[in-house]
């Protein structure tokens, strides 16, 4: 197996194999990233070539010394938000109305019925501005004013959208629980029994 | 085990270092994306160009040997004079030699710079070193491409001549690239000089790590590095943060000897400050019933009043956690601007009174 040094090193000379053996390596994490940003599968599949391409093209400029896979992760979430970027630039900008964060109203049972697949779902539902906010804050960890920099709009809006975006994650998450799972036949009874265990 | 949790944290726990395979004919298009194509293009060609500054010099070395046979080998590594003096002439006279040699030195793209290395550090390359491992040729190595850069390599006789005086004399390189700054080097030829490692100019000062209120504005900065790229998105020696949470400033830092570096610098977060709100609404419906402040655990002596034009003092308190519901002496007020004045010690010990008006909304 070949390390990553070595990988890199490699890919930094244009070798097209290095390339391909560490987009094999690294393309399903970044696949994740991607899945997350985007709206769909193709939109994901838009912003993974794009970081792949940005990778390849600027890894002469990587620290030796430093994390590749972090590098990478922050190349992929650039361009998710460069792609959010071009697709809303003909919008103009979003007007702020003052949310009241409470953030008890935020809060929900932790429930295993909740799968990567469905999560995920909810998240590509939301509005791109949501999405992108939440995705950044709270998955990724960038702060609110890295973001506010990062998507060139105020503190105020960033956590305004991040709010929203999370309210509107809890009403689809206690919707879901609500009626799909009864539907499904998981009624409280059941909850209450995996409570006892 | 059904756990109250907070939205973010239950999408951070589900989708962090969520995977997913790309589908299958991604990489394809990848591969083929004109930018990359052009990049990896260009990669090869500097690639094949290094290789031949680096025949050559081994030729000019060659040359140096054969051409002056009277001095002893141990007297060629100390004195640069020899080196110096017929560089001009042997490259030009060595033309044939080059062409000979640079064919079979890049027809194996695989051998990367560890053969780089080995003949920048042996006083003497031989041929030998040169001739191994003949491969066929690669695809995208054509001709043209080794001409091209034969020529290239040509044209910079003088620097060509510095180098190799860095080749063959390890320990005058440190002069050598003393001087390389005042003089446009090519990039090709700079290579083996940059591997000496020679430090230029000052030492590189940058801020320490340092913790400020949250809200508060900081300056950090990198001095005497030759250019300063910022992770936050911005370049230049020094740059004010709005630090919002604890983070590392991460500084991309080019050196004056073309080094890049990266530094990282701790920003902490103390609580100092309070959260205010401007209005509230006592009406019973669970959303901003209490004016109520928002403040971190680590404040002390933490007192709020609040008043009113006619009235005076109506409400006061010295619990953080306890609100204001809008009445006085159990009766509602009315619509209407207030005021409060509230005195606290932050985390730090400073006194603070924070003074403002806010509105009652019925």
């Amino acid at each position: 197996m070949i390390s990553d040094s070595e990988l890199i090193r490699k890919c930094k000379q244009g070798d097209s194999k290095s390339q391909s053996l560490l987009y094999e390596k690294y393309a399903p994490m970044l696949m994740g990233i991607c899945m997350r940003y985007a709206h769909d599968e193709e939109d994901a599949c838009d912003i993974l070539h794009d970081a792949f391409v940005k990778i390849f093209t600027n890894i002469s400029k990587v620290d030796e010394n430093g994390s590749y896979e972090a590098w990478m992760k922050t190349i992929t979430v650039n361009t998710a938000i460069n792609a959010y970027h071009y697709k809303n630039k003909t919008k103009g900008a979003v007007a702020v109305d003052e949310v009241q964060e409470r953030v008890e109203d935020l809060r929900i049972k932790q429930n295993d019925f909740l799968s990567q697949e469905i999560l995920l779902r909810f998240i590509n539902e939301l509005p791109d501005g949501y999405r992108t906010v939440f995705n950044l804050f709270e998955i990724d960890g960038y702060s609110h004013l890295e973001i506010s920099k990062m998507i060139g709009s105020s503190y105020s809006t960033v956590r305004s959208q991040l709010f929203k975006a999370k309210r509107a994650l809890k009403k689809k998450i206690e919707e879901y629980l609500g009626t799909e799972l009864k539907q499904r036949g998981y009624g409280e009874n059941k909850e209450t029994e995996e409570d006892n265990e | 085990m059904n756990k109250e949790k907070e939205i973010g944290e239950i999408f951070k726990e589900g989708l962090d270092g969520y995977r997913k395979e790309p589908p299958a004919n991604l990489w394809n298009d990848i591969q083929n994306d004109p930018t990359l194509l052009k990049y990896n293009r260009r990669r090869k060609m500097a690639r094949t160009a290094k290789w031949a500054v680096v025949a050559t010099v081994a030729a000019v070395a060659i040359a140096v040997v054969a051409l002056l046979p009277s001095i002893p080998k141990e007297q060629e590594k100390t004195t640069p004079l020899p080196v110096q003096n017929p560089s001009s002439t042997i490259v030009a006279s060595e033309n044939e030699n080059v062409s000979n040699t640079v064919p079979a030195q890049i027809s194996t793209p695989e051998q990367p710079s560890e053969t780089t290395d080995r003949v920048a550090h042996s006083n003497q390359p031989s041929p030998v070193t040169f001739k191994q491992e003949p491969r066929i040729n690669h695809q995208e190595m054509n001709t043209a491409a080794a001409v091209e850069s034969i020529q290239e390599t040509k044209i910079e006789s003088p620097s060509l001549a510095q180098s190799l005086h860095a080749v063959t004399h390890p320990e005058t390189a440190p002069m050598t690239s003393e001087t390389k700054p005042s003089k446009p080097s090519t990039p090709i030829v700079s290579a083996p000089v940059f591997q000496l490692k020679t430090r230029e100019g000052k030492p590189i000062e940058f801020s320490h790590d340092t913790s400020v209120c949250r809200g508060s504005r900081l300056t950090l900065f990198v001095k005497n590095a030759m250019d300063v790229r910022w992770n936050i998105g911005l370049t230049g020696e020094s740059i004010t943060v709005f630090p919002d949470a604890p983070m590392f400033v991460e500084a991309t830092v080019t050196t004056f000897d073309k080094v890049d570096t990266t530094i990282y610098i701790h920003v902490g977060i103390f609580e100092c400050g309070l959260w205010i709100p401007t209005a509230f609404t006592p009406n019973g419906d669970g959303l901003n019933d209490e004016f109520i402040i928002h403040a971190p655990a680590d404040i002390t002596n933490y007192e709020c009043t609040i008043f009113d034009r006619g009235r005076g003092m109506l409400f006061r308190t010295n619990n953080i956690k306890q609100g204001w519901d809008g009445n006085f002496n159990g009766n509602p007020l009315p619509f209407g601007a207030y005021f409060y004045i509230i005195t606290y010690r932050d985390a730090l010990g400073e006194k603070h009174v924070e003074k403002g008006q806010i509105t009652l909304v019925r």
